[in-house]
């Protein structure tokens, strides 16, 4: 099992977000959770990613608890991306000795390398933190080429494919494909779309997961 | 000079309020030469009763001294109350014309740079800008040094004409020496400061405002190593002007020093030749404390006025920023 939630419940203070959430997905699976905004979706993926620890119930990542350990089995790409006031080079790295072989697929695969070839300074080019020097596609597909370079085997999406417009969508769509390849995927979204395949999809409301 | 006067300008009318200023200042103009004035003429009596051995013209002296003094006080303080008040006003002005300006821009402008920068501009840079009149040497000291210098020249003209030949040329090498040596380059200097300060900001807040990102992809140290280097930086940029004042200090008693000791030389062959009474020498001392304070006031609010310049131009380019309609 690649993700195995169990009576997973979560408060900010005396608000309760999240109440007995059960969930198991197995290893390349994907999963869509959907919900309107503000009803946890979002929370539900950062205890997911161990950014935030569980308050009541278990959460296994490719058998890990710890959330320390979690964090080192998923990559996590949002809607707007923060970039940090560094090269593209450094955005991709996060300052971790890689290969240029590493680095130059992770770009091909997020579809940057044409971009970054056509920039004076190439994968040396600034950017700001949060993607004023570069579009909003451009700085989602440098977060999703970060993940890529990570490789690590969960990938969670949190409304990656929300704001997409014509221009850009096709170039972050196929960007996303290479990044899900392989992986076990959550993907959560406030409305459901078809830009990609998923095996199951939930629906988080008042608090508990339901298959939509 | 002339863009610095022209920025300077700009900034002031856009905290507006500028009548008041003036009124102030040429309120504050009178003190220092009256205060010079007062010392001098009291030093001068005074020793020559003590050399005449009157005590009446000595107490009259005392009790004249003492009361001049008092009225130099009053005056003195009542103006600098009001001048800070204005100064907090003028301050706060600034400040909140500048945020509403920023707060107007379209969000393509405020992604444009990064948030540090931002912040640097409502901050550091206000406080660069708003030290031409809130830190301790400032415009209008200037001013009011300059005044002194004229009276004081005047009446050391009168005096002794030599001995005031001989102080303005320690003077005047000095403030040449200064301006090219200290001055000119502390412009440069505090620019480079500001702009270390918006990037050391940058480099801050992305430890904030990237933290999920960071702890995902274990980026904290490589975040920290950078704004480790970016602070080295500022530190930099700041010890560079600490060296220049540091420059400026010696120069100070470099300059001091000699001028005081041949005007020593100089006295001391006149009263010898029964050209000078001791009164008239500690005088015209006086005068050339006046002279010298004056300058060094003036050098050193006009440093100030140039570090400040880097604050202000950095506002005005702020306020040039179209905003959206």
């Amino acid at each position: 099992m690649s993700i195995y939630v169990e009576n997973l419940s979560f408060a900010y203070g005396d608000k309760q977000i999240l109440r007995e959430i059960n969930l198991n997905v197995k290893n390349g699976e994907s999963i869509r959770i959907i919900g309107v905004s503000g009803c946890g979706k979002s929370t539900l993926l950062k205890l997911l990613a161990g950014l935030y620890k569980a308050q009541d119930g278990i959460i296994e990542v490719q058998g890990e608890r710890n959330p320390e350990q979690i964090r080192r089995q998923v990559s996590v790409v949002m809607q707007n991306p923060m970039l940090f006031p560094a090269s593209i080079k450094d955005n991709i790295t996060c300052g971790h000795p890689m290969s240029n072989e590493t680095i130059k697929r992770a770009c091909d695969a997020a579809q940057l390398s044409d971009w970054i070839a056509s920039l004076p300074d190439g994968i040396d080019t600034y950017v700001g933190e949060r993607g004023g020097k570069v579009s909003g596609g451009q700085a989602q597909r440098i977060a999703i080429a970060r993940a890529i370079a990570k490789d690590a085997p969960v990938v969670l999406l949190d409304e990656a494919t929300s704001a997409l417009d014509g221009d850009t969508s096709k170039a972050v769509i196929a960007a996303l494909e290479s990044l899900t390849k392989g992986k076990t995927v959550v993907s959560v979204s406030h409305r459901p779309d078809d830009l990609m395949e998923y095996n199951r999809i939930y629906r988080l409301e008042g608090g508990r997961l339901f298959n939509a | 000079m002339h863009s610095n006067i022209k920025a300077t300008r700009d900034m002031f009318r856009m905290a507006g309020r500028t009548r008041r200023f003036s009124i102030l200042t040429l309120l504050r103009c009178p003190f220092d030469a009256l205060r010079t004035i007062v010392q001098a003429n009291f030093l001068m009596h005074a020793f020559d009763a003590i050399n005449s051995g009157n005590l009446n013209e000595l107490y009259h002296a005392c009790g004249l001294f003492g009361v001049l003094c008092l009225f130099l006080f009053l005056y003195n303080g009542t103006v600098w109350m009001l001048y800070a008040e204005y100064v907090t006003r003028w301050v706060g002005a600034i400040r909140r014309k500048l945020f509403e300006h920023i707060s107007g821009l379209s969000l393509q402008q405020v992604e444009a740079k990064p948030t540090g920068e931002w912040i640097a501009r409502l901050n550091s840079d206000v406080n660069a800008a708003t030290a031409l009149l809130n830190q301790n040497m400032h415009l209008p000291h200037a001013i009011v040094s300059f005044v002194n210098i004229c009276v004081t020249s005047v009446i050391l003209v009168l005096v002794n004409p030599e001995l005031f030949s001989l102080i303005i040329v320690f003077v005047a090498s000095h403030i040449l020496l200064n301006q090219l040596f200290i001055a000119k380059p502390l412009m440069r200097l505090s620019m480079n400061v500001q702009e270390a300060a918006a990037e050391n900001a940058a480099e801050m807040n992305a430890l904030i405002t990237c933290a999920d990102t960071a702890i995902l992809y274990d980026v904290q140290d490589f975040l920290l190593k950078r704004f480790e280097k970016s602070s080295l930086e500022l530190r930099k940029e700041k010890m560079k002007i600490q060296h220049r004042k540091a420059m400026e200090s010696g120069l100070l008693s470099l300059m001091g020093m000699s001028g005081y000791l041949v005007i020593l030389l100089f006295g001391w062959r006149w009263i010898k030749a029964g050209l000078m009474t001791f009164g008239e020498l500690v005088a015209v001392f006086q005068y050339r404390g006046g002279l010298l304070a004056g300058s060094m006031m003036f050098i050193t609010s006009l440093m100030n006025v140039r570090s400040a310049q880097a604050g202000v131009k950095r506002i005005n380019e702020t306020m040039s920023l179209s905003r959206e309609e």
